[in-house]
């Protein structure tokens, strides 16, 4: 039997999108009234609920708040039903931990936490349906959440996911794509200031493949080159396929109708010409 | 639009699952078609030709496209390749279908549409929003995948009317095999028809009807017809069976030298690769050479000895099987009980891994019979049934023919004729069909290829010197068999200031050419070494590179990759500096001349004393080596001298070994040695080595058992061991007995592989007795050497690291590829030596020779002739002779014919001629000389006097 074929040679992917394209995004908020925000995000057929409180007072040991800032907590976890085997996912799992901590990094970033010393804001986001790019969808959701109850943010964070297929970027993978165990890497962004919130990467990727993502990179002589080497200490730990997953991004934010961004995301377009982007029909 | 696609799946451990994909279906897909207006050219890659006109078809006058369904493809393919075969569509339905059915059509469905001339297009069906089929309720996947095509193909016919006003449109034939899936189309308003009912209806093309493959045999076939073989369980019963170990799974050997016979190597994850041996037509049930079989084991009271005994099928046409059965008699002979071994039988076929064979044509008796039998070159494979017309224009020829199917009502499998070579015995013929046999891509190198050589009249540039030493002062040079145009290694020792020696191999840079991932180093890589033939040379790279750019000829200037040791004159190595030079060599030599300046007294030139130098220090190494264990191995090698006219060989010599062969030789192995030490350093993961496994102890038994003969003690538990014993060996009443028996432990010996640091912990190398070994030192010849060239200049910082250099795997893949294409390689090799030795013994007519028996065999001796080279069978029984009386005793080995009794290594004389009484496999044939026996050996004195007539005297001694 042979695999599963990725990408085909006609250039269409598992499920028929392209490998710039990404699924259909569907989002929600205020779907809760007694929290202070929440959304609830689709993103094909991945789907995540966040819901933010506060910010308040500081819970529990008091001694954690922290002075000159707020605390950021956040709590990820995946419902029993979320993936196709049924699986009881207890809280405080290693794989949880590790998700929070990722979220609270990066909405440490982009929170303006200063305006709340000695506060606490909580962030918990579950995910109801797993289908590859949780992290992603954990952290749209959480930013909608957090837009939603109000708390002052230095730009919005949106994330997305890509991995690399035979010389070729894919972007937003969905489970199979995950499974069939190629390098991939996670991304959050402030759009506006083109700043990195996050950037992951647990493969080995050769050094070239980060050279051709960022030579197509928009942030070529900006800010991005320097934070390039901040993020990426080791020559496989790197952004391959930058351009691709930023151009997501933007798209992501598109699909969220912040206008302001629009103009941001034409100059990148223009700047990004050889990946000329095919927009798609599918979005809402 | 978007679609969910829902489906449930069982897990390993029993659960079911619930699977839900999404499905996108799109608006965007062109139909393919150049100029199509509704598409809006929203189409990629080549496109199918807006106005088809050929070929000429009666059933349908109106320019088409052909829409073939999966079964049409993946039996068809060779009609399919036909140039005439054009503007076709390929569903993705169809593509997935066969990709998940055989790779290698697959593969073959690939190389058609990247073949712009073809215009095959692949049109993305199931991802369009008009094509896009849902399975229904009750309907199983393989009557989806019907409909889906049937769906596309009305899609297109009516896309079709839609983009031409023209009464005259273009219209889409589906091309079915399947009658049901025909009437449905039909109904349905889709122009189908069976592929046999188009072919046939092409009326500039009658040809090509003989390359459709005949599969309707199996259905309206007399059905009382005999069944010979067992029915093939089918696989998902194998499936089971396997896993629960009733059956096993292997790969399929038949042997070479008895058709009746085959072994299954049973593939398992544990060390213990057994071998299970197969008998009688029935037990190898239609099973192919290569293919990948299920195999039951015979219960112990069935078991059977393998047999010695030397069978060739030569039955006609008929289906006779009682013939059979008697032949299967004579292989189970009396043998002692531990002679007996794990016997089995075939159940089923759990991968075919046919490919289309070389051979000829045996006609039919019958004048007008459209079925012929066809031979192959590969004794391996059965004889194929194939339906031609052009029999009598084929006959004579060597021609490629494939199998189609092998019902269980036929003796022989059915196959289709695909191509014609030339005539038999032609040297090009000969030399093509000894390429495709043993599968060396040898076409000319394309146009892509040849697009990344460098431009002509090339010189060293500023830039090439960048990170390059100039080393074009030193005196470098260089020493190689005559007349050799690729020379990829040069020489250099001079004495330092300090009294030491600096002593420097220079390697041709090719990977300065070659840069990673372009055609030609994906070429080359496929290629993976060049081919030496007896008249001809198949490169691995362009000849602009090979005889040109990269071979290090004197007095002028090249790239070079060095290797320089500062040495003590001791050869103890001091220092080890590797670097890309620049050098001038000053002198190619051959090895006798540069025997003649080490020997002359006269000469006293540089480049003489640099050769006397480096001669000094290699003795020394070589010492060194061989007190290490190293082996020294012996194999008949002959050299031909070639008519320059005629290109027909006139005289075959054996290699005649200098002090200076091994000289270079010694320089070569320590080079490879310190490149494999400092690339295995700097990647202990993804470095290119190689390595020589031990043989197991049984390889020895031969060998063991030939020494005792000679009352000799042979220990062959370590590589030390043995060389101390062949060394031994000295008679002086015999002294080719030494070089008998190291041509013997030759053949005990495993083959040396490729492999990646990263995937093996084992890196001894035993022929050498080096912990570790690489190729370094001929890139202009074979391809790993570039990759280990590209790895020491990263390693040095001289060039910079690519992707697929550190990634394990794909250099696991290479070397699987490098291994395959070096095997491939030595075996055309051969093949074409034993071919010029038939047209060297063609002219020479009838010669006799000494011989000395290398093998005891149970009906017949094989036997080595010093003076060409040369290994043959004498063989002791023939069909309508009476039989000799023979008496085997396996544990010498001897064989007592009559009163005489053979040993291995006992001289004897024997009488070469040519049978060309099988004009496929002309061959040598030996017959016995002396000791006479009466009835058995030919007569001496008549030999010399029927030069002009050997067919027929010859032929006393048939098998």
């Amino acid at each position: 039997m042979a695999g599963l074929e990725l990408l085909s040679d006609q250039g269409y992917r598992v499920d028929g999108r392209r490998a710039g394209e990404l699924r259909k995004i569907q989002a929600r908020m205020g779907v809760f009234a007694q929290a202070d925000g929440s959304a609830y995000i689709e993103q094909g057929n991945t789907k995540a609920l966040a819901v933010v409180y506060g910010p308040h007072e500081m819970r529990g040991s008091r001694s954690r708040a922290l002075p000159d800032r707020a605390l950021v907590n956040c709590q990820y976890s995946m419902a029993t039903f979320s993936t196709g085997e049924r699986k009881r996912r207890p809280h405080g799992d290693r794989k949880a931990c590790e998700m929070g901590l990722q979220l609270r990094q990066t909405f440490e970033a982009a929170i303006l936490t200063q305006l709340y010393p000695r506060s606490q804001i909580d962030i918990y986001v579950q995910v109801l349906q797993a289908d590859g790019g949780n992290y992603a969808a954990c952290v749209n959701a959480a930013t909608l959440a957090v837009l939603d109850a109000g708390i002052p943010m230095r730009d919005f964070v949106c994330a997305c996911s890509a991995g690399f297929v035979d010389g070729t970027a894919l972007a937003d993978l969905s489970h199979v794509e995950e499974a069939a165990g190629g390098p991939q890497l996670a991304l959050a962004l402030l759009p506006a200031s083109g700043q990195l919130a996050l950037l992951e990467m647990d493969a080995r990727l050769h050094e070239d493949h980060l050279q051709q993502g960022t030579a197509l990179s928009p942030f070529r002589d900006g800010s991005f080159e320097a934070r390039k080497h901040r993020w990426a200490p080791h020559r496989g730990r790197s952004t391959l396929t930058v351009a691709v997953l930023i151009r997501a991004v933007f798209e992501i934010c598109m699909t969220f109708q912040f206008k302001k961004y629009k103009k941001v995301y034409r100059d990148l377009l223009k700047r990004c010409q050889p990946l000329a982007c095919h927009l798609t029909h599918y979005y809402v | 639009m978007l679609k969910s696609r829902t489906f449930l799946k069982k897990t390993r451990a029993g659960g079911v699952l619930k699977i839900v994909r999404e499905h996108y279906l799109r608006d965007d897909i062109g139909c393919g078609a150049s100029g199509c207006s509704e598409c809006c050219g929203a189409q990629e890659g080549p496109a199918l030709e807006s106005w088809p006109c050929d070929p000429e078809s009666s059933l349908c006058p109106q320019p088409h496209y052909l829409l073939p369904d999966t079964n049409v493809l993946l039996h068809q393919i060779d009609i399919l390749e036909d140039p005439v075969i054009r503007n076709v569509i390929l569903l993705q339905t169809v593509l997935q279908e066969v990709r998940n059915r055989s790779a290698p059509v697959y593969k073959r469905i690939r190389d058609l549409i990247s073949d712009l001339t073809k215009h095959f297009y692949t049109f993305t069906n199931e991802h369009h929003r008009e094509t896009y089929v849902e399975q229904k309720q009750g309907e199983n996947a393989n009557d989806r995948n019907d409909r889906a095509i049937r769906v596309a193909a009305k899609w297109y016919n009516e896309h079709m009317k839609k983009i031409t006003t023209d009464e005259n449109h273009p219209q889409v034939i589906f091309i079915t095999n399947d009658i049901k899936n025909k009437e449905k189309a039909i109904e349905e308003g889709i122009p189908a028809y069976t592929c046999e009912e188009y072919i046939k209806s092409l009326t500039a093309n009658p040809e090509l009807v003989d390359r459709l493959a005949c599969l309707s045999d199996e259905g309206n076939e007399i059905e009382s017809r005999k069944v010979i073989f067992p029915e093939h369980v089918p696989l998902s019963k194998l499936q089971q069976g396997i896993k629960s170990g009733t059956y096993l799974q292997g790969t399929f050997r038949a042997s070479r030298e008895n058709y009746l016979e085959a072994t299954v190597w049973v593939h398992g994850d544990d060390e213990e690769n057994r071998e299970i041996i197969l008998q009688g037509l029935r037990n190898l049930n239609r099973a192919v050479h290569e293919d990948i079989v299920a195999v039951e084991l015979l219960p112990k009271s069935q078991w059977v000895a393998p047999s010695s005994v030397v069978l060739q099928d030569d039955g006609q046409n008929g289906d006779d099987v009682e013939d059979e059965e008697e032949k299967e008699n004579t292989l189970k002979t009396a043998i002692n009980e531990k002679m007996l071994r794990p016997s089995g039988r075939v159940v089923g076929i759990i991968k075919r891994n046919w490919r289309p064979f070389c051979g000829m044509l045996s006609k039919s008796d019958i004048k007008e019979s459209r079925r012929h039998l066809f031979t192959p070159a590969d004794k391996r494979i059965p004889r194929i049934r194939i339906e031609t017309r052009q029999a009598s224009t084929l006959e004579g020829q060597r021609i490629i023919v494939a199998i189609d199917g092998w019902p269980k009502n036929s003796r022989y499998p059915n196959g289709h004729f695909v191509k014609n070579l030339g005539a038999v015995g032609d040297k090009e013929t000969e030399t093509e069909v000894l390429l495709l046999e043993h599968d060396v891509p040898h076409q000319p190198f394309s146009q892509a290829v040849l697009s990344f050589l460098p431009k002509m009249p090339w010189n060293i540039t500023e830039e090439d010197m960048k990170n390059r030493e100039d080393l074009r002062h030193l005196c470098v040079c260089s020493v190689d068999p005559p007349k050799c145009t690729d020379i990829d290694d040069a020489l250099h020792c001079r004495e330092l200031e300090n009294g030491n020696l600096e002593v420097g191999v220079h390697i041709a840079d090719v990977s300065h050419f070659i840069r990673p991932g372009n055609a030609l180093d994906q070429e080359s890589a496929k290629r993976g070494t060049t081919v030496y033939l007896c008249e001809k040379r198949i490169d691995m790279v362009p000849e602009l590179l090979s005889s040109n750019l990269c071979s290090l000829r004197s007095n002028v200037d090249r790239l070079a990759f060095s290797c320089i040791w500062e040495m003590n004159h001791n050869a103890e190595i001091l220092k080890t500096r590797f670097t890309k030079s620049a050098i001038n060599s000053k002198a190619s030599l051959t090895y006798a001349e540069a025997q003649m300046r080490i020997d002359s007294a006269t000469m006293n030139d540089d480049i003489t004393t640099s050769l006397r130098g480096l001669n000094k220090l290699a003795k020394i190494l070589k010492r060194r080596r061989i007190d290490a264990g190293a082996l020294i191995l012996s194999s008949p090698e002959v050299r031909f001298h070639v008519d320059s006219e005629t290109h027909d060989p006139i005289d075959l010599q054996t290699k005649e070994l200098r002090e200076t062969n091994s000289m270079v030789e010694e320089f070569m192995l320590l080079a490879n040695v310190s490149v494999a030490k400092k690339i295995h350093e700097e990647f202990s993961e993804n470095a290119l080595l190689r390595k020589h496994p031990a043989p197991p102890p049984s390889n020895y038994e031969v060998l063991v058992k030939a020494a005792k003969s000679k009352n000799l003690d042979f220990k062959t538990d370590s590589a030390k061991a043995l060389a101390d014993s062949l060394d031994q060996v000295e008679s002086p009443d015999f002294p080719y007995l030494s070089t008998l028996f190291r041509i013997l432990a030759t053949r005990c010996m495993m083959q040396a592989v490729y492999f990646c640091s990263g995937m093996d912990n084992d890196f001894h190398h035993y022929g050498l007795a080096s912990p570790i070994y690489t190729h370094f030192t001929s890139p202009i010849r074979r391809y790993a050497d570039i990759i280990v060239h590209r790895l020491l200049a990263v390693a040095i910082g001289a060039d910079s690291t690519y992707p697929d250099l550190t990634n394990k795997h794909k250099l696991a893949d290479l070397c699987k590829n490098l291994n395959f294409r070096h095997k491939m390689a030595q075996y055309a090799q051969r093949a074409s030596v034993a071919f010029h030795t038939q047209l060297f013994f063609k002219n020479k007519g009838i010669v006799n020779e000494e011989a000395y028996i290398l093998f005891v065999r149970k009906n017949a001796i094989v036997v080595l002739i010093p003076k060409y080279g040369l290994e043959g069978t004498v063989f002791f029984e023939e069909k309508d002779k009476p039989k000799p009386r023979l008496t085997y005793d396996e544990e010498m080995p001897s064989l007592k014919v009559e009163d005489t009794e053979f040993h291995i290594f006992d001289k004897v004389r024997v009488k070469i001629t040519l049978d060309s009484s099988n004009l496929q496999h002309q061959k040598i044939r030996m017959s016995l000389l002396e000791p006479q026996i009466p009835g058995i050996s030919v007569p001496t004195d008549s030999t010399s006097l029927n030069n002009d007539e050997p067919e027929k005297k010859r032929s006393k001694l048939e098998n």
